[in-house]
């Protein structure tokens, strides 16, 4: 009882602390008003700003007359200049009768209405705000005598072509890539998906960074709890700066501690329209080429954009040895261990034979060597990540030769441990976004294996089964459709990849319960029937 | 339904692989036993063991690519043969430590000899250890050799580089001509077990031919409880197996006008039936055999419907005189090795316990009635003999 009021008490404070932190942000921000005189407006401007050198003002004058001072104000390199010069300050320094005789009412009205001609324009008088567009691009014009400014939309920074994905690569699929504008990104969706439904909502995280961000979904596909979930989650967020498409999946994690990810991300505006169009919804962040995707479930590491170009049969195949890749992968090394080292009776005669050959006047035991090779692999995969691509190959060329061949044959680590930690490395490279998850879980199997033999592989295995059952991704268990086993989706999507016209239902718990069918029942392409045959006479 | 098969599934992925025990070992720190041999100690009372070990050390590994590696030095033999003596099989293998640093890892054991004069004295004790411990597995196959068990784990293999592991393949190879038994411990342990039914193993001997020791199958032992007493020859052999139901492949010779045929058999079933019809016991074994003719070293066209059928009938004679001679083998060492006794329990054991005592009384003087059966199908790529057609 005790223990729990005081918890509660130092909660209470955390609250207070946080909520006087807030007013006090708010005390800080200028004073909402502007001034009548264009100076002490732009003052303020610079004071706000703290003369910040990338703070452009420009005063010119305006009217028939040229008897009115006005100034813009925008930041440089956020905005298109081109557009300002001929779009802003042309038609305003042009001498116009039908300024002067307005009253100062009636003016920016005016001048929104029949001078500037940008798209977007509007009246703002809270200094507040327009500081807050002028960062993000805008440029305010400001008119001696009105306390009010007009801001005009004229964002225009420099960003990056449009390029081929090099993390998620495919063969027969569209080789566009998301960027880090969020806009160019939500069109390259909107052009994928042209249809009403497909929803944007937008959102600003992080009180310093203002991060735009965008939730994406189909309406009437996506379940309305999950955007619910989602809108929820996202406004919870009270955070200075978010940077990348990290650290908001993990400001939203359903399981934070777990090491599998519940949230899916993908660079590729082709995979995430498909995910949409299933049901699920995406979260887009301005500044990262990389959308989220949720519900995320464990089966959909193993499934790639090609899958859906390619045979159907191939796929299949294909993610067969993708499934077995994974399981060799994550226990070939602790199963060597517990084989060479526990159950030695399970070998094969021969092989037996053979294995014992080669680790004849070794020095480690095998556990050491697993665990040291398994570690040096690690750290070669890390250097070879890191470091500049050329010579991060040559840094894996030195690892592979080094370790593999000299240790081998200076008689330090045996070659069937070389064998299994190269197996395992080989095969990781199958699914690229689960590489992380098995490369912890592997060195932990090893260990327990190297303790308790096949019983601790064995418990070690069952530990993560559990905790992958007992997860969820945005209320979807993470292992459907194999743990609520679901037999639709299993000869669907997972066990058998089915040809498109087979695929008429979309996944069962991603999708709205109401729009659960994707497409006609009978989609098999089949020969022409007979009164076709009649008009070809 | 499905939640119970997937407990089943995890129930027996967890028996499969839970049933090790806290022993931590390397490879290099086991003397893996391929093959054992026991025989009877020089002190009376007592066992000697032998064992033929792997020596991983001059095994040469990579087998085809040794050709930078190895090949300088003497070739050393990849397994060496030790013997002990205790007072019992345990005790013998304990006392293997005096001379080997490693531990005895008996789960790759191939086979097991008996020497003929242990084979002689009761094989029931000495196979109890193999039988009780968990290390050794089942499936090894028992051998009794025709002279010491040392002798023969001395002997070098023949294509193999380890004996032991020649002898497991011999044994192996033997259904393709059916003249040898396949009895492993499991097999023979059962055959232990029963109270009539006379325990059989495969016979083994080393031949001296052109200066170097080869190891031979050459038979049948027949025991009678646990004391070896007789031996079948290849003939026998292939009587007992046909009786047994254990033929499958093998061939069979048959004269024909003008040279021999040989038959080869690609299928066979036996039925074997005890029949009490008034109070008279009989024995109905009825085979049915299908073939090839495979070779005929005769000139004469064979391969005529009739002439297939009456060299049929011949194969059918073949097989009696087979089945013969192994019963009456059997009847003189009074082993029933066909476990007759058995078939009787299982179908009337009413009569069974009367007949039981006195089972050895009824043995030899067993009526036995035979329905064989043959039937030649193929007769191979070409129709007429490989020879000029008669002028």
């Amino acid at each position: 009882m005790y223990r729990r009021s005081k918890r509660k008490i130092f909660r209470e404070m955390l609250r207070k602390i946080a909520q006087i932190k807030m007013e006090f942000a708010e005390e800080m921000s200028p004073a909402s008003g502007l001034s009548e005189q264009l100076q002490n407006n732009l003052q303020r401007f610079k004071n706000e700003l703290h003369s910040s050198t990338d703070l452009t003002i420009r005063q010119f004058t305006i009217g028939f007359n040229m008897e009115r001072a006005a100034a813009i104000v925008y930041i440089d390199g956020l905005v298109d200049k081109t557009q300002i010069e001929w779009s802003i300050l042309k038609p305003l320094m042009a001498p116009a009768e039908i300024l002067t005789p307005l009253s100062e009412d009636d003016l920016l009205p005016q001048i929104v209405a029949k001078l500037i001609l940008v798209g977007e324009a509007k009246q703002q008088d809270n200094l507040c705000l327009i500081i807050e567009s002028v960062l993000t691009g805008s440029t305010a014009l400001l008119v001696e005598g009105i306390a009010a400014a007009v801001v005009i939309g004229t964002p225009g920074w420099e960003k990056r072509s449009i390029t081929e994905p090099e993390a998620e690569v495919n063969i027969r699929g569209p080789k566009e890539g998301f960027i880090e504008n969020l806009r160019s990104n939500t069109a390259m969706l909107r052009r994928k998906i042209s249809h009403p439904n497909l929803t944007m909502e937008q959102m600003t995280i992080g009180q310093k960074s203002k991060t735009n961000i965008c939730i994406v979904y189909l309406k009437g596909v996506a379940p309305d709890p999950l955007i619910t979930e989602i809108r929820r989650r996202l406004r919870k967020i009270n955070t200075d700066v978010i940077v990348g498409s990290g650290g908001l999946e993990q400001l939203i994690q359903d399981h934070p501690l777990s090491l599998f990810s519940t949230i899916g991300h993908s660079e590729r505006p082709d995979v995430v329209a498909a995910k949409i169009a299933e049901g699920r919804a995406a979260i887009m962040i301005d500044g990262t080429p990389y959308a989220l995707t949720m519900p995320f479930l464990l089966v959909e590491n193993f499934q790639y954009p090609d899958d859906y170009n390619f045979h159907f049969i191939y796929t299949t195949l294909m993610r067969w040895i993708r499934y077995s890749a994974f399981f060799i992968s994550f226990i070939s090394p602790a199963a060597y261990v517990a084989l060479t080292t526990f159950h030695q009776e399970l070998l094969p005669t021969p092989l037996l034979i053979t294995m014992a050959a080669a680790t004849e006047g070794f020095p480690f035991p095998r556990v050491v060597e697993t665990f040291g090779m398994g570690f040096a692999f690690e750290v070669i995969r890390e250097g070879g990540t890191r470091l500049p691509r050329p010579i991060g190959q040559a840094i894996s060329i030195v690892g592979a030769l080094v370790i593999g061949q000299a240790t081998v044959q200076a008689g330090i680590v045996t070659a069937p441990t070389v064998i299994v930690t190269a197996l395992t490395a080989v095969t990781a490279f199958v699914f690229p976004t689960l590489a992380d998850e098995t490369a912890i879980l592997r060195i932990l199997l090893v260990v327990v294996t190297g303790f308790l033999g096949a019983f601790g592989l064995m418990m070690g295995l069952l530990v993560i089964l559990i905790h992958l059952t007992a997860i969820r991704s945005f209320g979807v268990p993470y292992l459907t459709p194999l743990a609520p086993i679901e037999l639709r989706g299993l000869i669907q999507d997972v066990l058998i990849r089915a040809p498109w016209w087979m695929m008429w239902k979309r996944p069962w718990q991603i999708a709205a319960d109401d729009a659960r069918e994707r497409q006609q029942f009978r989609l098999m392409p089949r020969p022409p029937e007979k009164e076709q045959d009649e008009t070809s006479k | 339904m499905k939640k119970t098969l997937i407990r089943l599934f995890l129930f027996i992925t967890i028996i499969l692989f839970t049933n090790g025990c806290w022993n931590y070992r390397e490879l290099n720190q086991l003397a893996v036993v391929a093959g054992t041999g026991i025989d009877p100690g020089k002190k009376p009372g007592t066992v000697q063991l032998t064992v033929q070990l792997f020596k991983p050390g001059a095994v040469q590994s990579g087998g085809g690519g040794g050709g930078t590696g190895g090949g300088s030095g003497p070739q050393q033999l990849p397994y060496t043969v030790i013997s002990r003596s205790g007072k019992t099989i345990f005790d013998a293998t304990r006392n293997f430590l005096a001379e080997t640093d490693r531990r005895l890892y008996w789960p790759h054991n191939q086979v097991i000899i008996i020497g003929e004069e242990q084979a002689g004295k009761g094989v029931r004790l000495v196979l109890d250890y193999f039988a009780r411990n968990n290390e050794p597995r089942p499936t090894i196959w028992i051998l009794v050799a025709e002279e010491k068990a040392k002798e023969v784990l001395n002997a070098p293999g023949n294509l193999e580089k380890i004996p032991a592991m020649e002898i497991s393949q011999l044994i192996q190879a033997q259904p393709a001509a059916s003249k040898n038994v396949m009895i492993n411990l499991q097999d023979f342990v059962g055959r232990l077990l029963s109270k009539t039914t006379a325990p059989v193993t495969t016979l083994i001997k080393t031949n001296e031919s052109g200066g170097k020791r080869k190891l031979t199958l050459s038979g049948t032992a027949v025991f009678k409880a646990d004391r070896m007493v007789g031996k079948l020859d290849g003939r026998e052999t292939r009587g007992l197996l046909w009786v047994l139901g254990k033929v499958k492949r093998g061939v069979i010779v048959v004269k024909a006008p003008g040279g021999k045929v040989g038959l080869e058999i690609t299928r066979s079933r036996t039925k074997v039936k005890p029949v009490l019809a008034g109070g008279k016991l009989k024995i109905k074994i009825s085979i049915m055999e299908e073939g090839n003719l495979d070779c005929q070293m005769s000139p004469k066209e064979l391969t005529k419907p009739e002439m297939l059928k009456s060299l049929a009938r011949r194969e059918t004679a073949v097989i009696r005189g087979e089945i013969d001679a192994a019963l009456a083998k059997a009847k003189e060492l009074k082993a029933d090795i066909f476990g007759f006794g058995d078939m009787i329990h299982r179908s009337n054991p009413k009569a069974w316990r009367q007949m039981k005592k006195k089972w050895d009384q009824i043995f030899p003087r067993l009526q036995v009635e035979m329905d064989i059966r043959c039937v030649i199908h193929g007769v191979g790529l070409i129709i007429p003999p490989l020879a000029p057609p008669p002028e």
